[in-house]
């Protein structure tokens, strides 16, 4: 009994710990979502870049981990939409045995070599699939994350030295303002 | 290019005169966005929305034996979960239809375009000859559909007794249980669907691409739907759909398509189900036969739309 009582104990704690760990884990993860767009953007060092980026999120936390969630929520959902009928394309031949597998098993005489010949259909298809979806997100959250960058900077009256950070050729004609005194 | 309106007559105005143009409109932003947007916005709240509700309602429905053992074999595990959620899932289907997708696009429409909703989404009266048109042509649609289906399903080798499985949600065993998966499966779509895809995507879209939007949004219908094996099929019925927008100037010969289009595949299940037809079966070769007979017929049907459709061309243009 004291055994059992130890056991659930322990299992809550862990339970509890993790809660935690995921809690602190994504704290960190939006107050340093900006440090490779601040790398990218201000030519800072590695330490500095996550320094400013803590700086930037200050106080708008709960601000940038909507934002990067509802951008996370239709990007993907965009990517899905899109990569779907590749995906499905190269997945024909796993599908297809997985399925014939399946029909085997219903008839109570399962193929055990079935499902190794279904994984094995899994080729170059597949990884280009994977690549392709992998692509678009990559080409996708830069675009956004440095949208939110200048977006903090001006609520932080800070966009103008932003922008006159970046290099000549990536100014347009007109000066970039910070929004003005009184508006957020 | 933004500036074009061919299916409005040229004019790039999303409001008549006098009605208040919505923040989209007002910023001259760029409606392509405005079409993506929306269509994506209101993608992620339905589609999120509903998994989250269907989750709720299965685990409400079924408790703890979703996740019990198989004892009875997978099949048999699967078709009783199957029948259990599926009144659920339907009340779900239509909830979710009207809540996360609907409500959203009309409440976009209004913000961002135009506060005269009925005139943007086109719905408007058409002539009869129209509607029953769009109706024959989705009609004669329909075994061309099955075979094509039907090829795929064969080809993935996919177990018969899953395939039922799928079905069962589709599938009424009696006349009150028909009604309410008519309205499920018919009715809601033909609205929901046909105000969000023609209504909000395609009417935007035409603004600045004119026809192609028909083949965009066409594909996009398809793809939305999630379903791999029906994607032919679905983006198929969306070009004609959006042909019927395009080509009339109004929601509902569209409406009435999509609504045949999904009564026939609930009613054609309930008939397999029920054994209406008696010793009467179709078989796969019949259905090949009858979508070929189909088929010019739905040409045909398709040609006359677009001759009853096409506006006389006056000297001024």
């Amino acid at each position: 009994m004291a055994l059992a009582a130890t056991g659930s104990g322990g299992a809550f704690a862990i339970v509890l710990m993790f809660l935690a760990a995921m809690c602190l884990g994504a704290f960190l993860f939006i107050r340093w979502a900006l440090a490779f767009t601040v790398i990218a953007c201000e030519d800072h060092g590695v330490l500095e870049s996550f320094k400013r980026s803590w700086g930037l999120v200050s106080n708008r936390w709960w601000r940038v981990f909507g934002i990067l969630l509802l951008m996370g929520l239709l990007v993907n959902f965009a990517i899905f939409l899109l990569t779907a009928p590749f995906t499905f394309i190269a997945m024909w031949g796993f599908y297809r045995e997985y399925f014939s597998a399946l029909s085997s098993a219903g008839t109570g005489q399962p193929d055990p070599t079935l499902m190794g010949k279904a994984m094995a259909s899994m080729g170059p298809a597949v990884g280009l699939s994977m690549a392709l979806n992998m692509m678009l997100s990559t080409l996708t959250k830069p675009v956004y994350m440095t949208v939110l960058y200048f977006d903090l900077c001006a609520r932080k009256k800070e966009a103008d030295a932003a922008y006159r950070s970046l290099p000549s050729e990536h100014q347009g004609d007109q000066p970039f303002r910070s929004l003005p005194e009184g508006r957020e | 290019m933004e500036d074009e309106d061919p299916a409005s007559g040229g004019s790039p105005a999303a409001s008549p005169p006098g009605t208040p143009e919505g923040t989209w409109e007002r910023g001259g932003r760029s409606l392509n966005s405005a079409a993506l947007a929306g269509l994506l916005g209101v993608g992620v709240i339905y589609f999120y929305g509903q998994s989250f509700v269907v989750t709720i309602a299965v685990l409400a429905t079924t408790g703890r034996e979703a996740f019990a053992g198989q004892t009875e074999g997978l099949f048999k595990h699967l078709i009783t979960i199957a029948e259990l959620t599926k009144t659920p899932i339907r009340v779900c289907l239509i909830v979710t239809q009207f809540a996360f997708m609907l409500l959203p696009t009309l409440w976009l429409i209004r913000r961002w375009h135009t506060a005269d909703v009925r005139s943007y989404i086109r719905l408007r009266r058409c002539s009869p000859s129209q509607l029953a048109l769009a109706v024959c042509a989705i009609a004669f649609l329909f075994p061309v559909n099955i075979v094509v289906s039907e090829f795929f399903e064969s080809r993935l080798n996919i177990p018969e007794k899953l395939l039922r499985i799928n079905e069962t949600l589709f599938t009424a065993s009696g006349a009150g249980e028909l009604a309410f998966v008519i309205l499920a499966i018919a009715v809601t779509p033909a609205i929901c669907e046909e105000i969000l895809f023609r209504g909000y995507v395609q009417r935007t879209l035409e603004r600045t691409i004119g026809w192609k939007s028909v083949v965009v949004v066409g594909i996009l219908f398809g793809l939305y739907h999630m379903q791999p094996l029906g994607l032919l099929t679905l983006s198929g019925l969306g070009l004609v759909f959006g042909y019927f927008y395009y080509a009339s100037n109004s929601l509902l010969p569209g409406m009435a398509a999509h609504f045949t289009n999904n009564l026939l595949v609930v009613v054609w299940l309930y008939i397999v189900k029920t054994d209406a037809l008696g010793s009467f079966h179709l078989t796969t070769g019949a259905f090949t036969l009858l979508a070929s007979i189909a088929l010019p017929s739905a040409a045909l049907s398709l040609y006359l739309f677009h001759r009853v459709s096409t506006k006389p061309q006056t000297p001024a243009g």
